[in-house]
Formats: structure tokens, C-alpha cells, sequence
């Protein structure tokens, strides 16, 4: 049997990599970064197929569970988890992947944790490593939840804009790795040495914005280098309404407001048309668009306003501009219940819809503009139902809700 | 399985496991595990919430867990709500970053770390400054403004003042006002004066509860010149029921005589048949503070039933008359069991009569369930077995895994359309 105690003496002082500086550190609990969010397993009440159980007389309750703790096609490590005569539950983890659970496997721990080294299995140039890591492994008040989490983190530093911060990484996703979307990269921004959660944890992504720059990420999986590297230039986007010319006399654009937002979270907003504006690089899809019209016969505007999530995405790349219209061709549609043809006395139920050309809902028609006391007008779609020699069966206006 | 979660945590999850439930109703059924394993082992919660896809609904689940430590789990909480808000940062739309940003900031307050709050808040400025003022960006400007009133009131005022839609507006401002009651109430009428008229009477109630504490002659005031009085009374009587218990008699019995009043100049609300209920929900508090006088609210909220000369023309699919005596029955329950269900047995004879109508269309109908287990749920579970339409179940399941006031405040918001007589929120 392992003990927590040799476990903890050996990895607390364990270097990741001769080739960094960067080493595992498994803190006293309670301090901070001891351990991220434990997450739960499946459990299941038979072991898998290609499992075989050598344990003389396993307890009640027995249920079995798996994890990857390593690459996505590398063997995954399974326990068993049953009660002991006395009822305590008890925690056998086949640590060396031999897919044989055994008495020797018992993991020493408390009535409801229980810490044990399991390797994370990796291959670097087609040669096979493990690198040991602490796993805590923890039983709901349930009874019914077993979750794990790598302990402690991954100590080092790294540049930021020339200036060198000391850096934790977290295993936030549990796979032993540190390039995950639930991994965690404390940045010591103030070298207070103080590690805010609010200001310097960040989640690993391919960009992320820190102290208000923007920054790529690079590492390897196993965390033993971090670079930032800051996203230097801008690009621009100029809006344009390529159809504009067509519209009836009259029509002119009177307002444009644009709401434009990028993969990582940039957000730019577009007041006008024909004026460039600057963004960082990145691509960017259209969350809104609100769109002025004026009135021929001289009264109030006209006001649209689509809203969603664009389905296309702009690259913006640095020292580029680029003009797209975030109208478009608007598309014309209409939702209906039910798939089959309505048989005579079933209800037609039939709701039309527009959109811009990227997708975004028309759902705002107004006149005059906002805060002004502003109007909703009767707009929307006469709807009208025929039969197939053109008589008129029925005709509703529908609007907007 | 959503009701399920908050009954028994442990068979939820063992469903989840076995795979039994569409995928796509799992992340709502663990936003309702996280809410019921938060109160007992929080830790067990998180690592729900951490099974959560990364998006809004696990920033909110975590952020429902760091709600429900105890105080002085600075440390802790610090950790939770980071962790909420590094998620929250890769939240791709601005405007949902912004109202998660917003919920951050709120709990932080909450709990003390006002600093900390106001940090977070200024993160949200910039994207808030971005915002249109219109739909669901103008919306999670008026979430921003509502937070950030409570420490620049003029700029936040400003921002609301951009929405184009009034009723919008009023909203935001009845929020802010609500907010303010408890800490600076003059600026809590003053933000309260700036919705329209016609919204005002709903937005009272709330206010006049913030303000009984900090000050009970303003939540007088106010709450004498709405038709929602009644309400208002009850209320400000429930936030001063421990610290002044003298002035909160007084004011639940302002609080009757109002709805007495109340019924006999306003056919509309007596038609509507919720002034009885409402008497009914001052039961609890007479207990409290007038033991001796709960029968005589008792007769008085019977009093104010309305009785239908005639039999209800509309659809079973309709609330009908017989189920507003149903809400007074979920109150009188506690105190005279026989009483109430005389009260419920006309609503139950039309079950009887029309149950294939009411199969499909039960919603109106949940005071009668709620009150059925209220009154014996031994029997409301035999008649929802035998009589009752499938939705009544999960209505009924519900009351029955709260508890005391907390049932009656959910009862009050959920099944019988009382939000505005319900503490939950303020």
C-alpha cells in the first residue's frame, strides 16, 4: 500500500522537466491552489469487459469507474469503489494500467478522500512517459459521486511584454495536461505573490486578454514552457449597405448602429456607415444591427433592429481593412407547426420571420428614434391563405412580439 | 427530473450516469442539482457545476454555490467567483458577459467583499459602455445600472433613461429603488417618483419593505398611496416582525382593514378573487405576532371570498372561481384543516366533471394542488393518482420539498400568481 505521506515527500519536490524551469508543487491542503474543482466520474456496477478483478473479497456496493489521465488514445486507469466489512467505503485504483485490480491497489485514505500518484501517459517522440502527478479522489455526502482532481499546480514564470511573472498552472480538466479550456493560468500581474482569483486567473484559450492586451498563448501540453506573445496592430472594418443604391428614392440611411464581437471576446461597436473603424485582429460575426431608414413622405424614421449571433464569421486581419454589409440580401421565412400538410379542422399555426443575410432575427420595428417617445408601428407580414385556384380562405397581419 | 434533483440529489445523478435522460436536458437538470447539493456539500455541488459545458449556465451554477456559503468564507468564495469569472470572460456574447459579470459583483456585495464587487463592476463598465440601449443589450444595461446605482447614482440613472421602452424603464427604476430602500431612502423615492405612474403601485410593495427598516414613515407614505396598500403593509409587517414586533402588529392589522377596504370600493380586484388569498397569507404572521387573534384573520379572509351567482361560463381550461378559493385554502390549511376542504371540494367536483378538459391544460389550476398536499398530502398524492392531471404531480411534488415559509413564499410566486405578496427576491 502507498501512503499519502511518501507520495506527498516524493512530488513536492519534483522537477517536471530537466529541460524548464517550471516544477510540480503539491501545496499543504487548505493552502492556496491545493486543488482545482474535483470532477465527477461515472460509476458503474460491473467492472468493464477487458477488466479482471483480483481482489479477494470485494465489498458491497461495488461500482467501478475509469479515467484518461493522459493522452486521448492512452490507457485508461480504472478503480473499484465498495464498502468494507464495517461499511466504510474503500478505494482500489490500478495505478499501473495493467487493467487488473488487485488487494495491493487499496488506496489508503480517509472515510471520504483518499490521495494517491497516478502518471500522466503521454508519448514524446514515440517513447513513453509518465508524469507523476497527486490525484485526489473524493465521495460525495451522496454517496453517489466519486470526483477527482489533480493537486497542486505547475510553478514557473514567463514574460509578459518583457517583463518576467511568476506563473501557476492548474489542471482544471483533469486529464493531467494544462492546455485544456478548464485549465488554469495564474499570472502573478502585480508580483504581490498574492494570486487574485478575480484579476490573475485566467482559463487556458488560444487568446487571452490580459491587463487589457491580448495575447496568444503557447505551451506544450504538459505545461514545461509558456510563452504570451501580445497581438501587436489592428486591422479595420468598414460597414457598408451594398445594396443601398437600390433602395426607393427616398431611402436613405439614416442610422446605423452595429454591434460586432470577436472569438475571444473582443466587442466593437459600428455607429455609421462609410467610416472605418479599428479592431484588433481577429474574426468577428455581427450581434445586432440596428438599422435607420428615412421616411419618404418625410415623417419619422423608420428603425430596424435584428438581433442573434451571426452565422459567418470576418477575418480581420492586421493592417487590413475590410467592408462588409451588415444587411445584405435579407432572407424571407416563416415557421409553421408541424411537419405534415394540416387535415381539414386542424389549426395552421404559420409564423413569418427576416433576417440579414447573416442570420440575425428581425424582431424591432419602430418609428422615430429611441428615448424620443418613439413608436411601434403596425409593421410586419399580411399573411394570406389560398387555395390553389386563388380564392381567399383566411388573412391575418402578424407582427412582432 | 428537474423536481427529482431537488428531492433526492443522489437518484438524479445515478440517472444522469446511466444515461437515461435526453443530453440536452442535462446541463438544466445539473443547474438544479448544483442548487440543491449547494446548501449541504458544496464541494459535491462544484463538481457538478465543473460537468457543466463552459458557458453561461456554469458560470450561474457556480455562482449559486459560493451564494450559498456561510459567512466568512471570504477565501473560499474569493475562489469560486474567480473561477465563475475566468469562465465568464470567454462568454463570447457581451451582453450575456455583462449580466453574468453584474451577478458576480451582486453576490460579491452580498457577502461583504464590496471592493471586490466594485472591481468586478468596473470590468463590466467597458462592455456596458458598448451596449446598445435596446433589447436584450439595452436589458443587461438596465442590469448593470441596477448595481451600479447603489454606487453612482446619477450615471446609472442616465443609462436607464437611454431605454427606449417605458415599461422597461419603470422596471429598472422599481429595481433601483428596491435597492436603495435599505441604505439611502430618500434617493429610494426620488428613483421610485421616476416610474410612471401607472407602474408604481406594483413596484411598491418591494420598496416599502427595504424602506420599513431604514425608514417607516417614507414606506408609509408611499404605501398609503397605492391600491396595492395591502400588500405594501404586509410586507414592511414582515421585515419588522422580529426587531418590532409591536409596530409590525399594527401594521398586518393596517395590512387587513386595507383589503377589507380594498374589496368594498374596487369590484376589479374583488372579482379577481385574490384578496381572500392574500388575507389568507397574513395567517402565518398573525401567528407570529397575535396568536390570539388568527382565528379572527381567519374569518376575516373568508369573509372577502367571492361567491359567483352564477356558474362560471368559461372554459375548465380557465381559471375558474372554485380554484381561487383554493389559494385561501393552501393558508387556512394550517389552521382548520376540515375548513379548508369545504373550501377546495367545489374546485374538486369540477376535476370530477370535466378531468379529460383539464388534462390538457393544468397550469392555471396549481392552487388547488399546492393546497391538496397542504391540507393532506396523503390525500393529494391518492387524487393525483386517481384524478388529477399528470402536470399536478410535479406542482405538487414541489410544495411538498419545501418547507415552512419557504413553501409559502414559493406557493405565493409559483402557484398562485402572488409575487408581489412574497418576500423571494427582496
Amino acid at each position: 500500500m502507498i501512503t499519502n505521506l511518501t507520495l506527498f515527500a516524493i512530488l513536492a519536490t519534483f522537477t517536471t522537466s530537466d529541460e524548464a524551469d517550471w516544477r510540480y508543487v503539491v501545496p499543504e491542503p487548505g493552502e492556496k491552489h491545493y486543488a482545482p474543482t474535483a470532477l465527477p466520474v461515472g460509476l458503474a456496477p460491473a467492472p468493464p469487459d477487458d477488466v479482471r478483478v483480483e481482489i479477494g473479497a470485494v465489498g458491497e456496493q461495488p461500482r467501478y469507474g475509469q479515467l484518461r489521465y493522459g493522452d486521448p488514445d492512452s490507457k485508461r486507469v480504472v478503480f473499484l469503489l465498495d464498502r468494507d466489512p464495517d461499511g466504510e467505503p474503500r478505494l482500489f485504483i490500478d495505478r499501473n494500467r495493467d487493467r487488473v485490480l488487485q488487494d495491493e491497489e487499496l488506496v489508503d485514505g480517509g472515510a471520504r478522500e483518499w490521495v494517491t500518484e497516478i502518471g500522466v501517459l503521454t508519448r514524446r517522440e514515440e517513447e513513453e512517459r509518465l508524469e507523476p502527478r497527486q490525484v485526489l479522489f473524493r465521495l460525495g455526502r451522496t454517496g453517489r459521486t466519486l470526483s477527482y482532481a489533480t493537486l497542486g499546480y505547475l510553478e514557473g514564470s514567463c514574460a509578459i511584454d518583457g517583463e518576467e511573472r511568476a506563473a501557476r498552472r492548474v489542471d482544471g480538466n483533469g486529464d493531467g495536461f494544462l492546455t485544456g479550456e478548464r485549465d488554469q493560468l495564474w499570472l502573478d500581474l502585480d508580483g504581490d505573490g498574492n494570486w487574485s482569483s478575480l484579476r490573475e486567473l485566467f482559463l487556458f484559450a488560444p487568446v487571452v486578454t490580459v491587463a487589457g492586451g491580448r495575447y496568444v498563448l503557447r505551451s506544450d501540453r504538459l505545461g514545461d514552457d509558456l510563452e504570451l506573445e501580445r497581438i501587436e496592430g489592428s486591422g479595420r472594418i468598414r460597414l457598408e449597405l451594398i445594396d443601398a443604391e437600390g433602395l426607393p428614392e427616398g431611402r436613405e440611411v439614416t442610422a446605423m448602429y452595429v454591434l460586432l464581437s470577436s472569438k475571444d471576446g473582443v466587442v466593437a461597436t459600428v455607429h455609421s456607415t462609410g467610416q472605418a473603424v479599428e479592431v484588433p485582429p481577429g474574426e468577428y460575426r455581427f450581434g445586432m444591427v440596428t438599422l435607420g431608414l428615412a421616411d419618404p413622405g418625410g415623417g419619422e424614421e423608420w428603425r430596424f433592429v435584428f438581433s442573434g449571433s451571426g452565422d459567418r464569421w470576418y477575418d480581420v486581419a492586421r493592417d487590413e481593412e475590410i467592408t462588409i454589409d451588415p444587411v445584405g440580401t435579407p432572407r424571407i421565412g416563416r415557421y409553421r407547426d408541424g411537419v405534415s400538410p394540416p387535415r381539414p379542422g386542424e389549426e395552421l399555426t404559420t409564423r413569418p420571420w427576416v433576417t440579414t443575410e447573416d442570420g440575425l432575427l428581425l424582431n424591432i420595428v419602430h418609428r422615430g428614434q429611441p428615448g424620443r417617445g418613439y413608436r411601434r408601428e403596425a409593421a410586419g407580414a399580411r399573411v394570406r391563405l389560398l387555395t390553389l385556384e386563388g380564392k381567399l380562405l383566411a388573412s391575418f397581419h402578424s407582427g412582432f412580439s | 427530473m428537474r423536481c427529482l434533483a431537488g428531492l433526492d440529489p443522489a437518484a438524479t445523478l445515478e440517472a444522469l450516469g446511466r444515461g437515461v435522460i435526453d443530453y440536452r436536458w442535462h446541463d438544466t437538470i445539473r443547474g438544479e442539482l448544483v442548487e440543491a447539493l449547494a446548501k449541504t456539500d458544496p464541494e459535491e455541488a462544484l463538481a457538478v457545476a465543473t460537468s457543466m459545458e463552459l458557458g453561461q449556465s456554469s458560470v450561474l451554477a457556480h455562482l449559486a454555490v459560493a451564494g450559498q456559503l456561510d459567512p466568512g468564507h471570504g477565501d473560499r468564495l474569493l475562489a469560486i467567483v474567480g473561477s465563475a469569472l475566468a469562465q465568464t470572460r470567454l462568454v463570447e456574447d457581451p451582453a450575456h458577459r455583462l449580466v453574468l459579470l453584474v451577478r458576480a459583483a451582486e453576490l460579491l456585495r452580498h457577502f461583504g467583499e464590496e471592493d471586490s464587487g466594485r472591481e468586478v463592476l468596473e470590468e463590466a463598465r467597458t462592455i456596458a459602455a458598448l451596449l446598445s440601449p435596446q433589447e436584450w443589450s439595452g436589458y443587461a444595461r438596465g442590469v448593470y445600472a441596477e448595481e451600479l446605482a447603489l454606487f453612482e447614482l446619477d450615471p446609472a440613472l442616465e443609462m436607464i433613461a437611454e431605454r427606449p421602452d417605458r415599461y422597461d424603464r419603470s422596471r429598472n427604476y422599481g429595481n433601483i429603488a428596491r435597492k436603495l430602500a435599505g441604505v439611502d431612502p430618500e434617493s429610494a423615492e426620488a428613483v421610485y417618483e421616476k416610474i410612471e405612474r401607472r407602474s408604481r403601485g406594483r413596484a411598491a410593495p418591494g420598496i416599502c419593505y427595504g424602506l420599513a427598516r431604514s425608514d417607516l414613515e417614507r414606506a408609509r407614505r408611499i404605501a398609503a398611496a397605492v391600491p396595492l396598500a395591502p400588500e405594501a403593509y404586509a410586507l414592511m409587517a414582515r421585515a419588522l416582525s422580529e426587531e418590532e414586533p409591536e409596530v409590525a402588529r399594527e401594521l398586518l392589522e393596517s395590512a387587513s382593514r386595507e383589503l377589507a377596504e380594498r374589496v368594498g370600493r374596487s369590484p376589479y380586484l374583488y372579482l379577481s378573487g385574490c384578496d381572500a388569498a392574500l388575507a389568507g397569507s397574513l395567517l402565518p404572521l398573525a401567528e407570529q405576532l397575535a396568536p390570539e387573534r388568527v382565528r379572527e384573520y381567519l374569518c376575516r379572509a373568508i369573509a372577502l371570498r367571492w361567491r359567483s351567482p352564477e356558474p362560471d361560463p368559461r372554459p375548465v381550461s380557465h381559471q375558474p372561481a372554485q380554484v381561487k378559493d383554493c389559494a385561501l385554502a393552501f393558508f387556512v390549511a394550517r389552521y382548520d384543516r376540515e375548513l379548508a376542504r369545504a373550501l377546495v371540494a367545489p374546485a374538486l367536483e369540477l376535476v370530477r366533471d370535466r378531468a379529460e378538459q383539464l388534462q390538457l391544460r393544468s397550469g392555471g389550476w396549481k392552487p388547488l394542488f399546492a393546497a391538496l398536499v397542504e391540507i393532506d398530502p396523503e390525500w393529494g398524492a391518492q387524487l393525483a393518482e386517481e384524478l388529477l392531471p399528470l402536470g399536478a404531480r410535479g406542482i405538487m411534488a414541489n410544495v411538498l420539498a419545501r418547507d415552512g415559509e419557504a413553501r409559502r413564499q414559493y406557493v405565493l410566486s409559483e402557484c398562485l400568481d402572488m409575487s408581489m405578496a412574497s418576500t423571494e427576491g427582496l
